[in-house]
């Protein structure tokens, strides 16, 4: 008559999000490590190692935290809390998390933005968004990244540009919502975009959704992508 | 980077990772912190926080074995150990709140995402204690009790040009709220949402809808607010709340469940819904509930004994309707380790033993029922005590499963003299009546019942089911509401054709056999519902024998 509790069947979705939870855990500790240890002096070789070493941990992190975000998305458990914040707050966040980052890799960061504009979002995925197109600028750049925030017809536009050799043409044509295809070929999941565009769809205003958009050219003469929410 | 501002302020931090924790502590220091102490787990913080008051906590979400951070936060919010002022900031290894994060009660002050490092906590905190020291009055009025003084504040604060606008509307509102000024509150939820729907504030304006007895208004607003943020757990507790309000279980009971789906970390919602499922008799549902709340319970401030006795109930029912009951070992946990999480006073020796017997004559252990219920009845007749009516109720399923009538029938009827005039106990005991004996009870099964004859009579046979089916959940021994339930799968079956669910219709009329004799009222009603299934039965011979 009584039975013991059932064996639970695997969910492998589930194993992987909790697995790269645990990952999560670990590049954070190695980030903090790094940290750490750039307080100390040390020869500036050292510190242009310690500069890729760095770079490459926060990009596994963001790669990670996307895949978090985007599995919660899917099982409907990501929650979206928009609130209205002053939108200086929330970008200046991103470039304090990324000051160091910018610093190693000599790159000159502009940053614009009125520090009375308030805006409507989820501050915690739209900062995600905006750290992950900050560092990608990074990777692409020559030597400036400029980040900006304004609004337009009622819309609120983040751009983040650099100076590089821009996004390749088969990314400008098609809307970024579809281009989640993964190439291995260029060794870019696109990731990046595709959970920027999700966290965009994701804003709603009296029946307009938020969207993002690639260009070349101005302001930098390399890439842009903005991110505008309604 | 160290600055003035800070140097007055303590903070303590809360991380079971040495690492993590010794850079916070690091990085507070270099942000300028006069006081910097740390705690390892749960149990540390609390006891820290009893010994000082701290302006800033920042702890992790995951904390290992023992409390999560959100207990943590619960612990110190329900114990009063911070000052209104105080902030409570969470850390988390992912960006984006996962709904686990969806507190009931408490919310932190603030999320950060780890990495963390100098400069991003400096910067957020430099944000939050600018805000917080901008609001200094508010808090300070707060902090002395002084209700009316903190809302006027929170109005000349409005009334300026500070940053902390968004928490000093959601700090009013609230206020507002829980002085009872409904008018005023909705103003103020009114002027935010002509910027946005926000779903905080069409929370606020079903609140204060419902605090106006518009129970209507508060329902819709609440579905807006779902409408416009779908995992928006205050909502949804606020529908809950409002099914209770009219006194609809199964209502609330519905509510919950969708809740719960979205966030099954919650212990007061998890103990809410095994609550009202017990109630409604709905011992699937309550079972799967009630595990969970005592398993969250371990490290919760929201624990409590009658989770955990609900629990056996509730298991004990269901062992005693079906053959597999997968939870044998939780329960058995639960009675053994009783006494030690809830003390061995007297009442609680007898309400363990009880609940014991309870689950062993379920489970088919005769002696070791007839041992614990004794053990249980001796210590009461002994110290002469009068046990709650729920533990005598116990008693009685426990007789009832045993198949001992004499004892069973002997304490119903000393019962039923003993509470003939207490509502509240007969509520409870209806359930063992063949007809309800309390005036609520009354009144709903008339409800119900005519409402599924409503529906009978529509041909909306499942409608009309699902009421006779929650009825005789409620009052399984009343005969009228299983004739009624018979005669409505009849209805079903004669529009079309299912064996098996014929067999089960078969066997429950059959066991009917014993309750109706031919002398009772109901016996002509019993034969016609005989030869309605009969004709069925015959029908379906001749289709298959046509076939």
């Amino acid at each position: 008559m009584i039975t013991v509790q059932d064996k639970p069947t695997l969910d492998f979705a589930f194993v992987l999000a909790a697995s790269v939870h645990d990952m999560k855990n670990s590049i954070g500790m190695l980030l903090q490590t790094l940290e750490n240890l750039s307080e100390l002096s040390v020869p500036p070789p050292v510190a242009e190692e310690m500069g890729v070493l760095g770079y490459e941990a926060a990009r596994i992190n963001s790669e990670l935290v996307q895949l978090l975000s985007l599995y919660r998305l899917q099982e409907n458990t990501l929650l979206l809390q928009v609130d209205e914040h002053y939108v200086d707050d929330v970008l200046s966040e991103q470039v304090a998390r990324n000051e160091l980052m910018f610093r190693s890799r000599s790159i000159e960061l502009t940053y614009t933005c009125d520090p009375q504009l308030l805006w409507y979002m989820d501050a915690e995925l739209v900062g995600g968004v905006v750290n992950n197109l900050l560092v990608n600028a990074a990777r692409y750049c020559r030597q400036q990244v400029a980040l900006s925030a304004s609004l337009h017809e009622g819309e609120l536009q983040i751009v983040v540009a650099d100076d590089g050799a821009g996004f390749p043409e088969n990314m400008l044509a098609e809307p970024v919502e579809t281009s989640a295809s993964v190439s291995f070929a260029t060794g870019s999941t696109y990731l990046g975009l595709y959970f920027a565009a999700q966290v965009a769809r994701l804003h709603v205003n009296q029946s307009r959704a938020g969207h993002i958009y690639l260009r070349n050219g101005p302001p930098l003469g390399g890439g842009k992508a903005v991110l505008c929410l309604p | 980077m160290a600055e003035s501002r800070f140097a007055n302020l303590k903070a303590l931090v809360i991380d079971d990772f040495d690492n993590f924790r010794i850079s916070l502590i690091r990085m507070l220091q270099e942000i300028g912190f006069g006081r910097v102490d740390s705690a390892i787990n749960g149990r540390d913080a609390l006891r820290k926080c009893r010994a000082l008051q701290y302006d800033l906590v920042l702890c992790d979400y995951n904390l290992g074995p023992g409390k999560s951070g959100q207990q943590v936060l619960e612990d110190i919010r329900l114990s009063g150990l911070l000052h209104a002022g105080s902030l409570f900031v969470m850390v988390s290894a992912e960006s984006g709140k996962p709904i686990v994060m969806a507190a009931y009660d408490f919310e932190p002050d603030a999320y950060l995402t780890k990495p963390i490092t100098t400069k991003t906590l400096g910067q957020r905190l430099g944000t939050l204690i600018r805000q917080r020291l901008e609001m200094l009055p508010i808090y300070r009025a707060l902090e002395a009790g002084e209700i009316p003084q903190a809302i006027e504040a929170c109005r000349v604060y409005l009334s300026g040009q500070g940053r902390a606008r968004n928490q000093c509307q959601k700090l009013l509102g609230r206020l507002l709220l829980e002085s009872q000024q409904y008018e005023e509150a909705e103003a103020v939820y009114r002027s935010v949402l002509e910027g946005r729907d926000l779903d905080w504030a069409q929370v606020g304006m079903a609140i204060a809808r419902r605090g106006q007895e518009d129970w209507l208004g508060a329902m819709q607003w609440a579905e807006q607010a779902l409408k416009s943020s779908p995992l928006c757990m205050k909502a949804y507790d606020l529908q809950v709340d409002l099914h209770r309000d009219r006194k609809d279980y199964f209502a609330e009971q519905d509510a919950l469940e969708r809740a719960v789906e979205k966030s099954p970390m919650s212990i007061r919602r998890q103990q809410q819904l095994g609550d009202v499922a017990f109630y409604n008799r709905d011992m699937d549902v309550a079972v799967e509930a009630l595990r969970r709340a005592v398993r969250l319970g371990e490290e919760s401030s929201y624990d409590n004994i009658d989770t955990h006795l609900n629990f056996v109930r509730a298991s004990a029912a269901m062992m005693r309707e079906s053959s597999e009951f997968p939870y044998a070992r939780d329960v058995l946990k639960v009675l053994n380790d009783f006494e030690q999480r809830f003390g061995d006073a007297v009442m609680n020796k007898v309400a363990v033993q009880s609940a014991g017997a309870l689950f062993k004559s379920a489970a088919g252990d005769a002696p070791g029922a007839h041992s614990s219920i004794e053990s249980a009845r001796q210590i009461t007749q002994e110290q002469s005590l009068l046990p709650s009516v729920l533990i005598q109720v116990d008693w009685l399923d426990c007789y009832d499963n045993l198949d001992e009538r004499d004892a069973y029938q002997q304490l119903l009827e000393q019962m039923q003299k003993h509470y003939q005039s207490d509502q509240q106990a007969l509520e409870v005991m209806d359930r063992l009546l063949a007809n309800p004996l309390s005036e609520t009870n009354k009144r709903w099964l008339t409800e119900l019942n005519r409402e599924g004859i409503h529906h009978y009579e529509n041909r909306q046979y499942d409608k009309a089911i699902a009421c006779f089916i929650r009825l005789r959940r409620k009052f399984p021994r009343h005969i009228g509401i299983k004739l009624n339930l018979i005669q409505a799968y009849i209805g079903k079956l004669k529009r079309q054709d299912d064996a098996k669910l014929l067999e089960k219709v078969q066997a429950l009329h059959l066991s009917l056999r014993r309750d109706v004799p031919p002398e009772s009222e109901s016996f002509e009603r019993y034969c016609q519902l005989r030869d309605a299934l009969r004709v069925l039965v015959d029908e379906r011979e001749n289709d298959n024998r046509a076939r």
